[in-house]
Parts: C-alpha cells; structure tokens; sequence
C-alpha cells in the first residue's frame, strides 16, 4: 500500500494513507498518513456505524489538507469502541492465511 | 494518542513480523503533490488492500493460487463504481476476517460516506471510478513488479482521466 500511495504521489496525485501500522509508514516513508488504532480490515470502524466512519474519514481528509511535506504521518485519537481482547481474535481469519500455516513452527519458536 | 502498530497481533506474530518484514528506509525520498484546491473543491478516488470484487461481475483474486504457492500473492486490481450498493461487494483476502467487510464495505472503501461528502458540498466529488487489490504481495519480499509496471500506471491513467486530484487509501 505504501509503494502504491508513493507511485500515485509521484504521478501528481495528493494522497491521504489511512493506516493502522504507522511504524511501518515511518519507516518505508509515506506522502501523508492519518494513524488510527483499530483491527486490521476495520481501518475506519465498524460496520454500519457511519458516524464513527465519517469522523475518521474528516480527520484523514484534515491531514490531507495541512500536511506541508512528506512523511507527514498523524495519529488519531479515536478508540475502539469494543472488548479489546474479544477483537484480538475477532479480526482474524477463521483459519491461518497460507503464509502464516507455512511458517506456523517458526512463529510458534518466536522469543518473546 | 500514539497508536501501537501491534497492539491487534498475537506476541509471536508480531515479533515474527518484525523480523522477517523489515522493509528498507526510502522516506528521504518520499514524494509530494501538494493540495491544489480546497478540499470543496477537490475530485476523489479511492483505494483499498481489502481484496475487494464485484460479486457476479468480476473474478475474485486467486487465492486458490496463493493457497498452492503461499509466498505469492495476487497483483491484479479491480475496479469499483460509484454506484456500488451493500452487498455487491465480496472479498477473497486469506489474512483477515472479511465478514464486517463484506456486510459494510464502508469501513474499508468509504464510497458511501465520500457521497455524502459531495452532498454537502464537503468535498468537490467523488470521481466514477474506485479501486480495490489485494495487500498480500508475497514473502519474504513482497513482489511489486507487476504494481509497479504494469498495475499501478494502469490505475493512474484511469485516475487522470477522471480528473482524479486526491486519492485516500486504505489497507485491510
């Protein structure tokens, strides 16, 4: 997503990223980057709450507007608004993605 | 606020990610387009990673692929009308739960929201045409030949040919 919002960037469009890894923006570098700490597939909220999704859709479109160069990345202060430890789970797929099964021994001998 | 980029991840995962997706630096040559227009005035596309389709009109991305060949991933893109309504939108995308997704495309490509941001003179419009590909571009490095040569000019060029001024992106 990064490489796409720098190539559409390049080509004289203005980018907004919403995104819920900010310190993977950071790293790689982002034209503009609005921040927010939701679960992955629900980067601008829940469904069918369109007051939660519009707020942050402003937010991001405020970014877009005041940013004055690259790399500009704004973390939002929007909460999720359910059970955290319920949605750790939630957000997941019902089984493991190919890539995650492949590597599932490697992942499970991690030192954490 | 500073937002935890691990905060959704199983511990292991997130430190396995960390080790094995650690992308190289390129932000000291990030690029930049200015805004050049007030956000009332300005025209928008949108793009997300959700791995969304148009159930019955487009095939889905080929996740039966990626299930063969985990350490690829689909690099085709699809394209959303503006006039897309709930339940014509169906995802093939094997790293998250896409049910919310699919009951509300919204919380990922806020094409209904952005109508309502043109109804109230809030934006200057939304353009005909949104976009959908799939995030997952294969491991160790992600592959993005075919975005970067052939996929992504191809959405730019339909981009500019709406007119398209501001692009909101958003991953799953």
């Amino acid at each position: 997503m990064l490489v796409l919002a720098r190539m559409f960037e390049e080509g004289g469009i203005s980018t907004i990223l919403v995104t819920m890894m900010p310190s993977w923006a950071e790293r790689y570098g982002v034209p503009r980057a609005a921040a927010v700490e939701f679960p992955f597939g629900h980067a601008l909220g829940l469904p069918g709450c369109p007051t939660m999704q519009s707020a942050v859709i402003k937010d991001a479109l405020k970014v877009l507007e005041r940013a004055t160069g690259p790399n500009t990345i704004v973390h939002l202060d929007h909460t999720w608004p359910e059970d955290e430890s319920q949605w750790r789970r939630r957000w997941q797929p019902a089984s493991a993605s190919p890539l995650i099964a492949r590597y599932l021994d490697q992942i499970r001998g991690m030192r954490i | 606020m500073t937002v935890d980029s691990y905060k959704w991840l199983p511990y292991r995962l997130a430190a396995w990610m960390e080790q094995e997706w650690q992308g190289p630096d390129e932000s000291a040559r990030t690029p930049f387009t200015p805004l050049a227009k007030p956000l009332s005035k300005t025209r928008f596309a949108l793009l997300t990673t959700g791995g969304f389709y148009l159930k019955s009109k487009q095939p889905p991305f080929d996740i039966e692929r990626e299930a063969r060949e985990p350490e690829w991933g689909d690099p085709s893109y699809r394209v959303i009308p503006k006039a897309t309504s709930l339940g014509e939108i169906a995802v093939a995308h094997t790293h998250y739960n896409p049910a919310d997704a699919e009951e509300d495309f919204n919380i990922l490509l806020p094409v209904h929201r952005f109508l309502e941001l043109e109804n109230t003179g809030e934006i200057g419009s939304l353009a005909p045409s949104s976009y959908s590909v799939m995030g997952y571009q294969g491991h160790p490095i992600p592959d993005y030949t075919e975005w970067k040569e052939r996929y992504g000019p191809e959405m730019l060029e339909q981009m500019q040919a709406e007119d398209v001024e501001a692009l909101l992106l958003t991953p799953a």
